[in-house]
């Protein structure tokens, strides 16, 4: 399942009222995650994504994603398995002058189908995996 | 100068360019300027007008040349004044003379003035001109 959301950021948005979008996915593991940058935003709009109030991406709270003509693409393994089903995507551009779209798409898949093995393990197996990792 | 543009903007490039030849003025824009007293004849020591040309309020005067012609030579004194200040006074010529100013601009209000008169109280025939156009 890929999901794909706009986070449109007027111009000139503070980083004290950023703008908002409710990503909300079905129940899996983002697995895949890229947020693209189009030409034009050099660098001026950042982006971040949170889960409630837990900041995911970029992993430092401090940080935030940015790029201009870039798409960032990252292999991950975020567990949204449980409620809530949602992510959000927050944005802001100071001193910029014109709006800019950010397109964040998330590729979501069931655990059985990344790791489709794991279904077939006993529990003592899995049990031992847990303890000693092999 | 903006920090960004707008999306899908890869690159802005600015250009400004710059004419390499003037730009045409306006026929209407433009006034030629041809000023004489014509045959000014005296046998006064005090200089005499010959021409003057004040140029006209909101324009800018551009001042081509000015001539001057006597007979005889031997006997006349001239003086050229441009916007107050005199350019030389008491002078005798030999001939005619056609002075080139290279269309020096001139304020609105400058005087242009040709001026002449007899050196040794005998009577004398003068004659100036002054060409050149307002603009504006």
């Amino acid at each position: 399942m890929l999901y794909s959301y706009d986070l449109t950021i007027p111009a000139n948005t503070l980083a004290s009222a950023p703008v908002k979008v409710d990503m909300p996915v079905g129940p899996g593991i983002l697995h895949k995650l890229e947020v693209e940058f189009p030409p034009g935003c050099n660098k001026a709009v950042l982006v971040s994504i949170r889960r409630g109030l837990h900041q995911v991406y970029p992993t430092n709270p401090d940080g935030a994603l940015k790029a201009n003509a870039y798409t960032i693409s990252t292999a991950e393994y975020y567990s949204v398995m449980e409620a809530p089903h949602q992510l959000e995507a927050y944005g802001w551009s100071p001193g910029t002058t014109y709006p800019h779209v950010i397109t964040i798409r998330m590729g979501i898949l069931p655990t059985e189908v990344l790791e489709p093995g794991r279904e077939a393990l006993t529990f003592l197996n899995r049990l031992r995996l847990l303890m000693f990792g092999k | 100068m903006p920090i960004d543009a707008p999306d899908y903007t890869t690159w802005v490039q600015t250009v400004e360019v710059i004419a390499s030849s003037p730009t045409p003025l306006l026929a209407s824009t433009e006034t030629p300027i041809s000023e004489t007293e014509g045959k000014v004849t005296t046998t006064s020591s005090d200089y005499q007008t010959l021409a003057t040309w004040t140029i006209s309020a909101g324009k800018i005067g551009v001042l081509y040349g000015v001539e001057l012609y006597a007979v005889p030579f031997s006997a006349a004194h001239f003086r050229l004044t441009i916007n107050g200040a005199i350019q030389w006074q008491n002078v005798e010529f030999p001939t005619g003379l056609n002075m080139i100013f290279s269309d020096a601009r001139l304020p609105a209000a400058a005087v242009v003035l040709v001026e002449g008169k007899s050196n040794d109280g005998s009577s004398v025939k003068l004659w100036g001109h002054i060409e050149g156009k307002e603009v504006g």
